[in-house]
Order: structure tokens, then sequence, then C-alpha cells
């Protein structure tokens, strides 16, 4: 892929202090980022955090509050037919349409954007074996499985050939063998230039295929960069998790809903980490402790008498850097 | 002291417990029927404004080209004509849409009816108990329009509030048709078919012309259709003029009323029970 | 593995600046007409059958009451009853067909079929949208006006060539309507108030525009209501057609559903943009 020299002139998307109000709540509360050509980038948020509503303005279906926004250079209120010309979108409830065939569905999206009959169906049959549902053309939209419907969904999105592809939560409600499937595809999209624009709640989703992302919570950017850059700035190397009494018996909720000694345990653990020079985490059922050597920092508990009922020692993810900005969890 | 569970002996005849689950059943339905309906009081209320605009815009609008027209030997007013006949299709309209529409919202998507057969409600009671609130319901409209007829003065007091246990029949036994209609329907659009047959059946009932206005061969067409006796019972007994061959009205209904009653029990027995 | 970027697709620039044109309705419209089902039945039934069975039994049945009365044809204005609820019915057809397509069923496209939240991010603009559904509903409706017109020549309750134009006249009592109607449908959260709008809306309007009767034979007040109403007009227009007696006065029923139908289509459009918007 060729290297793409950044600048903002050429910004596919380009927001600048964007906030998006309904009635006296801000969904999108002054918002700052810049999407470059060729790249895949991530909203990555809990419900809530305002990126359907970012979304839905870029789409320039939602009215800007207030703030700049710029899609593939234009403004979405003076130019909303020339971006949505250019935009392929894949919203959350695939929206299919269940009167028409797979193949139809494509190709009477096409015609909205003038494509002649013929050309829709060929372009149509094209997406059709990207998305490896060729042999499902003629079929009817209501007995497809989840996945199927989003991959169709994916493929209508890019009949008129687009400059950018909104997806909203592209993974939500999926088995993980339709998830791995979807993601490979969009792998395949990430190669061949396309630039992406996803929001999604799973921090594996963001990981895998973002560039670059932003970590949104209550209409807030928290932070951005690489996924890898997050970490390494909001968070170490290693996570080690201690769970403390029994799970099967119900006894291992200890922030006041289990039995007291188990809250103890919890607090002792936290301080000897600090003691240790540790960040630690406490969770309704879990104590997190933030270290670059998980191996080590462990042994160092173990020694003094910190004893959990199960250990894990795990590599840091995006969902520990968004725990570590805001205090909770991605998924509430 | 605990209150004993077998106080009282439990039927041991299984007609006796049949007709008592019946009862209670009836009684159930018709309960849970009043609490969703809560809500709909205001439009239930708003319900009297149909009446009222049918008598004041066919009767009194048609009324004055039409001019008076003779019932039995009577001369009445056109709006006094048609009231009742009004007064007995809407009773029809009611108690069908109440036992197509919602009955088959309740049976097939809501699915409200595989939840409460799990209690101890029988069909007959299911049955038995929706037909009464559709008749209910019926009743109320119908209600509405005696109170209509003697405030316009279009009919007798006495006369008026005789009909109106006719339109409670008119509404079983339509309600017991609507009931089995929905029964055998697969889809919302296998309703269209009952509109298209309800409404020639409505227009040429004698609710807006006397009989006498059509051929002799389209009048048997017109004595076999139920809302035909409907109408013509409910006007009998609004004017005045109610003779002892109105029983053959009367008996149409409730052997309409059974046979179709009868039928959606079987029918609905077979799609929910088995 | 070949590439889906195809870059012999490229969408021509539409930047035409005017929200409305000719080429975004006939695409939605297209899509549309693709996607209904049983259009054919629908609009049969609706259309024609049911007029059919209003027209030969109440037409002939209290034709046959009002025209052997001396005063009863006379205060028609026409040779006799047939031809004055034949024109009336196709008008009043036309408004029970708005009410029924633009409640229940047009909440359901922005609720349950949500088809119109993804037609938003295409190339046409909202208000695109909410003509081209207005107007949907208002061209099938014309068609079955057309067959209806012809059952009407037919049954010889039409005394005029002028005939020919009473099914666009039916059909924009149906979009001046629809307009209104979809207007106060789609700025709805919920069903709940639809009932009250058929009770006091559709039924007074088929009761009281002078379909069944003339409106010189109810109270002037009531009257003077049914003036403002598009039924009536709908009606009146029909009717003058039917009879061939074109003149000043068919032409304010024109001047109406224009000056009418762009108010209505605007709070159709106001509405439609800000459920789109906020879906």
């Amino acid at each position: 892929m060729a290297v793409v020299t950044f600048s903002t002139a050429v910004s596919v998307v380009r927001a600048r202090n964007l906030v998006k109000e309904f009635g006296d709540q801000r969904a999108v509360d002054g918002i700052d980022f810049d999407i470059a050509p060729g790249e895949t980038f991530a909203m990555l948020g809990p419900n809530g955090a305002g990126k359907s509503s970012t979304m839905k303005m870029i789409s320039t279906v939602s009215p800007v509050t207030s703030g700049e926004l710029r899609v593939l250079g234009r403004d979405p209120s003076a130019d909303g037919r020339h971006i949505r010309a250019r935009l392929g979108v894949v919203p959350q409830e695939d929206i299919l349409d269940m009167a028409l065939t797979v193949r139809e569905n494509i190709t009477v999206y096409g015609r909205y954007f003038d494509l002649s009959r013929a050309e829709a169906r060929r372009r149509a049959d094209e997406l059709l074996q990207f998305v490896q549902l060729a042999d499902r053309a003629d079929d009817q939209v209501r007995p497809l499985s989840g996945g199927m419907k989003r991959r169709l969904s994916i493929a209508r999105s890019m009949v008129n050939n687009p400059e950018l592809i909104l997806l909203d939560e592209p993974t939500t409600g999926l088995d993980p063998q339709a998830r791995h499937l979807l993601w490979e595809r969009l792998y395949q999209l990430k190669r061949q230039g396309v630039t992406l624009l996803l929001t999604t709640h799973y921090m594996d989703e963001a990981e895998q295929l973002a560039d670059r992302l932003v970590i949104m919570d209550r209409g807030r950017i928290v932070a951005e960069g690489t996924p890898r850059s997050l970490i390494e700035t909001h968070c170490s190397r290693d996570v080690v998790e201690l769970r403390f009494g029994d799970p099967a018996l119900g006894t291992s909720g200890f922030d006041g809903t289990g039995p007291d000694h188990l809250d103890d345990e919890a607090s002792r653990a936290a301080a000897t980490a600090a003691r240790l020079d540790l960040r630690s985490e406490r969770l309704s059922d879990r104590v997190l402790v933030y270290a670059d050597d998980g191996d080590s920092a462990l042994a160092g508990l173990t020694a003094r008498d910190v004893t959990a009922a199960s250990t894990l020692i795990r590599r840091a993810t995006l969902e520990d850097v968004f725990l570590t900005l805001t205090g909770r969890t991605l998924v509430e | 002291m605990l209150p004993s569970t077998t106080s009282r002996p439990a039927p041991a005849d299984h007609r006796e417990r049949a007709v008592h689950g019946l009862f209670t059943g009836v009684l159930r339905v018709f309960e849970h029927n009043l609490v969703s309906y809560r809500r709909m009081w205001l439009t239930l209320a708003s319900g009297i404004f149909e009446p009222l605009m049918y008598l004041l815009g066919m009767g009194y609008g048609m009324g004055s080209i039409i001019g008076d027209l003779s019932f039995r030997g009577d001369i009445v007013s056109y709006a006094a004509f048609i009231g009742p006949g009004l007064m007995a299709s809407s009773a029809m309209n009611g108690t069908l849409f109440d036992t197509t529409y919602n009955f088959f919202f309740k049976l097939r998507e809501s699915r409200q009816y595989d939840g409460m057969l799990v209690t101890p409600l029988t069909i007959g009671g299911l049955v038995g108990g929706e037909l009464s609130w559709a008749v209910a319901r019926g009743a109320i409209y119908s209600g509405f329009f005696v109170l209509t007829l003697i405030g316009l003065d279009l009919a007798e007091p006495l006369h008026a509030l005789s009909a109106w246990p006719a339109t409670l029949l008119t509404g079983w036994a339509f309600g017991a048709i609507g009931a089995t209609l929905t029964s055998y329907a697969r889809a919302w659009t296998d309703f269209d078919i009952m509109d298209l047959v309800v409404q020639p059946m409505f227009l040429a009932s004698t609710a807006f012309f006397p009989l006498a206005v059509f051929p002799e061969w389209a009048q048997t067409i017109v004595w076999a259709t139920p809302l035909f006796h409907a109408v013509d019972l409910t006007r009998a007994l609004a004017l005045g003029t109610a003779g002892w061959t109105d029983l053959v009205h009367v008996a149409y209904l409730v052997v309409i009323g059974l046979v179709f009653g009868v039928m959606a029990r079987r029918r609905l027995h077979r799609l929910l029970l088995s | 593995m070949s590439s889906v970027v195809d870059p012999s697709i490229t969408v021509a620039d539409t930047d035409s600046g005017r929200d409305i044109t000719a080429g975004g309705l006939a695409r939605i419209l297209e899509h549309l007409y693709v996607r209904t089902p049983a259009k054919y039945r629908s609009v049969l039934v609706s259309g024609v059958v049911s007029p059919i069975f209003f027209l030969g039994l109440l037409g002939l049945g209290l034709g046959s009451l009002v025209d052997e009365r001396q005063n009863g044809a006379a205060a028609l204005g026409t040779a006799n009853y047939l031809e004055f609820i034949g024109p009336g019915l196709l008008a009043i057809s036309a408004v029970l067909w708005a009410f029924g397509q633009s409640l229940w069923p047009t909440a359901g496209e922005i609720k349950w079929d949500r088809t119109y939240l993804l037609t938003a991010v295409t190339p046409v603009s909202k208000a695109e949208i909410a003509v081209a559904h207005v107007a949907w509903i208002a061209i099938r409706f014309t068609a079955a006006a057309v067959l209806f017109t012809a059952v009407l020549v037919v049954a010889g309750a039409v005394a005029s060539w002028w005939v020919v134009f009473a099914p666009f006249a039916a059909g924009a009592t149906t979009l001046v309507l629809s307009s209104i109607i979809c207007g106060y449908t789609v700025r709805q959260e919920n069903e709940d108030t639809f009932p009250m709008l058929l009770r006091l809306g559709a039924i007074p309007m088929f009761l009281f525009s002078g379909a069944f009767f003339p409106l010189s034979e109810i109270p002037s007040a009531v009257a003077w209501l049914a003036r403002v109403t598009p039924s009536w007009h709908g009606v009146e227009l029909c009717r003058d057609l039917a009879q061939g007696s074109v003149d000043a006065g068919s032409v304010i029923h024109v001047a109406y559903f224009l000056v009418v139908g762009a108010i209505g289509m605007r709070y159709a459009i106001t509405g439609f943009e800000r459920a789109l918007s906020e879906a």
C-alpha cells in the first residue's frame, strides 16, 4: 500500500469542535478528529457514547448543531447529495428489504446512484461474489442468517464504489464465526485502499481492524491513537486478574454484595499492589493489577500473602485503556 | 389456622367440572380484557359520536331528499327508518372487528392464548370469554345508539330499549362467525375476503332502504343473509311493530350463534391444544 | 482475488442545489413500485370493487327512493340519483384511501420497515422521500380511479366527456389529503390517536361532503365547515366534470387543490425531514 502523506487538506472526514444536541442533551460534546484516505478508523465506546450520533452527522442525515464537519472535503449541510453519492453506509440494523431477493436488494439500491439496470446487476453479482453470497443471489432475504444479512448489507453499501464506508457496529449480534468472516472481508477492503469508518463497543474489533481509533465516552473523545500506542500510553503491557471467593457459590462479588472477608482480601491485594508501585482497579468481581511484567508482579503479590481463588495473566487491551480513563467498562 | 386446600371436595362429575370451569373461565377472560382496555376508555367514549353522525348525516341529509318511508304499514321518517338498521350493523361491525383483527392478533402474533391456556382455562372458557367481551363492547355502542334514538325522538323510549337485546343477539351471532373465520385465517390478508363479503351485505341489508326496492329474485338472496335478520328484528322492535313472525329472525340468529360458536370452539381446540 | 473497487463506476455530480428534482422523485417511485407487494389487488378492491358495491346497491337502492319523489331529484341538480352519487363515490373513495394509507401503513414505514432511513443516505433528499411517499399513495389510487370512471361511464352515471379528467380530480383529492395526514403521522410517537382521527376526520368527511346528498340539506354551519375540506372540493369537482358543468366554481376547486396541496406537502416534507433525521 502506498504511503499516504497525511495533510488535513485531504482528510476524508474532518471534525472540529463538533457538537450534537437533542434539546438540552449533548450527545456529542465538542469532538475533533481527522480520518485519512485509505485508513480504517474506529470509534470505540459504550452505548450512549455518541458514536451513532456522530455517524449520522457524517452520513449527512442528522444536522450538525455546532462546530465544523467536512466529509470528502464538503460541508454536509450544503453538499449533502454530493457526499451521499460517494458514501457507503452499513447501518446497525441492516435495513434489508424482505420483499426483494438478495440480488435485488443491491440492484434496487444501485439505481439510487444512477447506475443503469445492467450496470447495477453486474455490480451486484460482483459484490455478492466478494461477500460469498453469490449462490444465494436469487433467494429471499428472510431465511438468511444474521451474518449473511450483514454481509449482504456490506455488499450493498459498495454498489456505488464509495470513497468512504461507514459501518455502525458491524459485528454486534453475530456469532464468533460470523464475526471472523466479516473481519476477513473487511481486511480485504482495507487492502484495496477503501477508507473505512466503524463504530464498535468491542475492543477486540477495534484492535484487529483499526489503523487508528478514538475512544469515546459520554459524547467526548477521551483518547486517540493507534491500538498499540493507546495501550502503551495509558496502560501497562500486562494485566494480572485476581478473583476472590468461589464464583460458583456466588461469593465472588465484593463491593458490598458479598461476605466481608472477601472485601478485605480485595482491599489488601490492592494495597499490596500499591506498595509494589503497581496500579490496580477494583471491579465488581475482580481486581486488576497493571504491570509490565505480569509474572513477576504476581510472584511479588503472592510473596506478600495475597491469595486469590483464581489468577490470570494477560496482555492489556483497549478495554483496560477505557477502564483506566473512565473508571467504567465498555460493556455495562 | 392455615387455609385448607382440600376444604372443598373436587367436582367428581367431569361435566360439572367443565361447566364450573367454563363459567370462571369466561369471567377470567372478561376481566383480562377489562384490564387491557383500561387505557382505551377515551377511544371507547368517543364512540358516541359515530351513531350521532350517521343519523344526522344519512338520516337527515338523505331524509330530506327521500322523505318518509312506510314500514309494515307505519309511516316513518327516513332517520327513524335507518336508525335501528345502523344500530344493528354497528353491533355487527363492532363484534366482528373484535373477533377478527383483535382475536387474530392475540392468537397468532402475540400468542396470548398459548400463555392463557397453560392456566386452568379451557377452550370453552376462552371462546366464551372473548365472545362475551366482544358482545359487551358492542352492547356499549348499541347503548349509545339507543340513547341517540331516544334523544333525537326517532323512537319511543320503551321501544328503543326493547331493541337493545336484539343487538346483543346480533353481536353474539356475528362474533361467533368472526371467531370461526379467524380460527381458519392464516395471514392478515385473509380478512380481505371477509371485508369483501361484509360490505355488500351491509349495503343490501335493508338498513338503508326497504326490501321492496329489490326485485323478487334479489329479495330471496337478501333474506338469506344474517344481517338482514338482525336489521329487520331491531327495526321492528324499535318502531314498536314487532310481531310473532319476528321470532324467525331470532331463531335464525340463535342458530348462527350456536353453530358458529361450536365450530369456533372445535377449531380452536385443534389449533391450540393439539 | 479481484478488486471490488471499480473505477468505472463514477457517480455524476448531482449538485442541482434544489431540494426536489424530477430525477430524485423518479428514483424513489421506482423503488416503491418494485417493493410494493400485490400492488394491483388492493387498488382494485378499494378503487373498483368496493365503489361498485356502493354504486350498485346504494346508488340504485337509494336512487329508486329518491327518483320517485317529486322533490327528490330536483334538489340534486342532476338527471337522477345515480348521476349524483356516482362521481361522489369516486371522490369519497379517494378520501377513504388517503386515510387508509396515510395512517398505519405510513407509520409502519418509518417505525418498522425503516427503508426510508436507508434511502436517506443515498443521493436523494428527505424532501424527495416525503413527496414520493405521498405521490405513490395518490398514483395508486388514480390508477383505480381510471377503472372506476370507466365503470361509471358504462353504468350511465356520466353526462359529459369532461369525465376523463375525473380520475385526476380524485387523485388530487388523495394527494392533498394524504400530504396533510402523512405530515401528521410522521410526527407521532405512537398510533394511539389514529382511531380518533378516523372517527373525527374520515367519517364526517364521508358523510357530509355532498357525496350522498347535497349540502343544501344540512344546517349551514356544518355546510360551511364542509366547504373547507378537500373531500368536498373533490366531490364537487368530480361531479362538475361528470356532468359537464365546468365553470368558475370548478376553477376554484382546482385552485384550492393547488394552494392546500402546496401547504400540505410542505407540512409533510418538514415532518419527514425531522423523522428521518432523528430516528
